[in-house]
């Protein structure tokens, strides 16, 4: 009854939510500024136009602003979508026109997105994911709240028709998440834990390149910073105290930028479990909804560093299926999730996944002895070129940089396990923290194996596992094990009948 | 159709890639590559030669001795590689799955099952169509890794592999009780 409603409801082509206007046309300038923001800090520095050159420039930049918003505003009236069939079409373009026709069964997943502005006008913008055809996903900018459900529960009903004969079994609706329970409420204080055991190196120099970089455009608009460093470097030179303070505030800027982003991103993360997939909320400003049905999730990864080994949770992932190459998108990221949680993620998705008596194997040897070899043979010659040339404060550096390589080595080589049952393939590995791998048999895509001179001539083998969101290699295993694998799990992926996308 | 359908399998009974029969490709493919190899290292030639004589500055002799050093190795290895790895490019169909092999130093195979094919195309190049060859390109889900391309196929051999791969797609569609396209 609901449905006919909503058919009826999409029948005639129609415009989007009128926000949609002002979402364009933000859109625009927001690409125009991460495009030319450097432009406004140089005038803003410089306090004068440049060299006669930025005259034109900013005049081609407003120049460029006022067609695009034109154009916008047209895309805009010229946006139509609606339901035919079992299709979702768009008609769109401004010069020339396009139509776009989303067969339903090959929709993925269809996800809601909220910026301030959707929050402010109280609409939301879809994505819609399609697999293996060849065009992207498709977004759309703004619907109202009540049709963007609405279009979203119709198609996934729809789908869900297509697919499974019998009824009853309804995908993700909003009804069913009401019933749907809680995995876990991320807290105050698991937000801060999460914050602080971020890689602050990564944080730390994304600043510090972006720093480098304004630093670098200041310096080219005339402003001596050179003259003002060197004033300021001779006066404390020699100082340790200023490396200490300079590393201590690179640390503490680095720590408050990755807890803010961490704040930003999962503020209030809600991590749902309904009886047929998952469902993440989280956002501080830009609220995020993203679901997956169970059979879309390909595979499952969660891992942990150092730190976070020893306050004993991980960051989980939950990859699906996708026609974009792999990319972040459309994984499913929970941070700070425990042990229990994980397992209870394991136990809706793969029930059958016999972990405990899964029989562990090491890679070959040779998968440490190679790297060492290379590497030891490199710094010997380093070394001696160091010695005679009488660079002791390098060779010290080697020495110490050598030693810290082969421990990474062998912890790596300790870490790196794969298994494989009836069901199901793990592959473990990590350096200091942990990363392990999951999937089962049906979700395998297709197998190979490659052979470099190296291992031909020692009958060992790399056995790559492709899977619809990603490549798993198991390097250097041998070569009757790796084929004796390849057949196995081909036999397994022909014979199987799960639903597996 | 039952999940929980899950039979013991003997190791020994299990079938096996590498006892396969393999194919090796159109013998005309060989000189197809060899000819698309000297078009493109002969214009790349010519271009860094012009590049050399209408150059305005001198050219250091390091520079003039060391481009065209590189140059012809790639050039050598390239012809090398074409004459030893077409030898070792072949390919198997089974009842299920499409098997593919190649690599004369560094070697891989792949096998593909045709229920994981979403969808398959045959392409000619130029030089594929003067000797009417054809690639058979193959797509799953997902990324591009687990694509597949056999090249040097004759053309009509190419047209009945995607019939076939296609009508086992349906089939498997058919099984599941799905209805695609």
């Amino acid at each position: 009854m609901e449905e006919r409603k909503s058919e009826l409801q999409f029948g005639e082509p129609q415009r989007q939510s009128q926000a949609a206007l002002i979402l364009i046309i933000y859109n625009r300038f927001k690409n125009l500024i991460t495009r030319f923001w450097y432009f406004i800090v140089f005038a803003l520095f410089t306090g004068k136009t440049g060299d006669g050159g930025l005259d034109t420039v900013s005049l081609s930049i407003i120049g460029l602003t006022f067609i695009a918003t034109l154009f916008g505003i047209i895309s805009y009236f010229r946006y139509y979508y609606w339901i035919e069939g079992d299709q979702l079409m768009i008609r769109s373009g401004v010069l020339s026109k396009s139509l776009t026709q989303i067969p339903f069964d090959r929709i993925q997943t269809i996800d809601f997105e909220q910026n301030l502005i959707h929050q402010t006008f109280n609409v939301i913008g879809l994505k819609i994911d399609t697999a293996g055809s060849n065009q992207a996903e498709t977004k759309m900018q703004a619907l109202t709240k009540e049709k963007a459900k609405a279009l979203r529960n119709f198609i996934l009903s729809q789908k869900q028709e297509t697919l499974i004969a019998e009824s009853g079994d309804d995908y993700l609706t909003e009804v069913q998440l009401e019933k749907a329970e809680e995995i876990y409420k991320i807290d105050f204080a698991r937000l801060l834990k999460i914050g602080i055991t971020e890689n602050h190196f990564r944080s730390g120099f994304v600043l510090l390149f972006g720093a480098f970089w304004l630093f670098d455009n200041i310096r080219e608009t005339g402003l001596d910073v050179d003259e003002i460093g060197v004033q300021y470097y001779n006066q404390v030179l020699g100082s340790i105290v200023l490396a200490g303070t300079l590393l201590v505030l690179f640390i503490l800027v680095s720590m408050i930028f990755s807890v803010s982003r961490v704040f930003l991103k999962y503020f209030n993360l809600t991590f749902l479990r309904s009886f047929n997939g998952f469902k993440v909320i989280s956002g501080l400003f830009n609220r995020k909804e993203v679901a997956a049905l169970d059979s879309k999730i390909q595979l499952l990864e969660w891992k942990q560093n150092l730190i976070q080994k020893y306050l004993g949770f991980h960051d989980l992932v939950l990859k699906q299926a996708s026609s974009t190459e792999i990319g972040s998108k459309k994984s499913i990221v929970v941070p700070g999730v425990y042990s229990e949680d994980i397992e209870n993620v394991k136990n809706y998705l793969f029930p059958d996944r016999m972990e405990d008596s899964t029989e562990m194997h090491q890679l070959n040897k040779w998968s440490l002895y190679r790297p060492l070899m290379y590497i030891s043979l490199f710094a010997i010659g380093l070394a001696v070129l160091f010695v005679y040339l009488n660079l002791y404060y390098n060779l010290f550096a080697l020495i110490v940089f050598y030693i810290l390589v082969v421990v990474r080595l062998f912890k790596k080589y300790s870490k790196a396990f794969y298994g494989v049952n009836d069901r199901a393939i793990f592959v473990k590995g990590g350096v200091f923290g942990h990363k392990k791998w999951m999937t089962m048999h049906h979700k395998v895509q297709s197998m190979e194996i490659t052979q470099s001179p190296f291992q031909t001539r020692r009958k060992l083998a790399s056995l790559q596992i492709h899977t619809a969101s990603g490549t798993k290699i198991i390097p250097f295993i041998e070569l009757d094990r790796a084929e004796y694998l390849y057949d196995y799990l081909t036999y397994k992926v022909e014979v199987s009948t799960e639903e597996w996308m | 159709m039952n999940p929980f359908n899950n039979p013991q399998i003997e190791i020994q009974g299990l079938p096996q890639a590498e006892s396969l029969e393999f194919h090796s490709l159109e013998p005309s493919y060989k000189t197809a590559l060899l000819i698309g190899n000297t078009v493109i290292f002969g214009i790349i030639g010519t271009v860094i030669s012009m590049g050399f004589i209408f150059s305005d500055e001198d050219i250091p002799s390091l520079v003039l001795k060391i481009v065209p050093s590189v140059f012809l190795t790639i050039v050598f290895f390239s012809y090398l590689s074409i004459i030893f790895g077409f030898k070792n490019k072949l390919f198997a169909v089974r009842h299920q799955d499409l098997n593919y092999k190649k690599g004369w130093i560094w070697k891989s195979r792949m096998v593909v099952p045709f229920k994981r094919i979403q969808h398959s195309e045959v392409t000619q190049g130029p030089i594929d169509r003067i000797f009417k060859l054809a690639k058979l390109r193959v797509f799953t889900a997902g990324g591009s890794g687990s694509d597949l391309t056999i090249p040097g196929l004759k053309l009509e051999e190419a047209n009945k592999l995607k019939t076939l791969i296609t009508s086992r797609i349906t089939d498997k569609q058919k099984l599941n009780g799905r209805e695609e396209e």
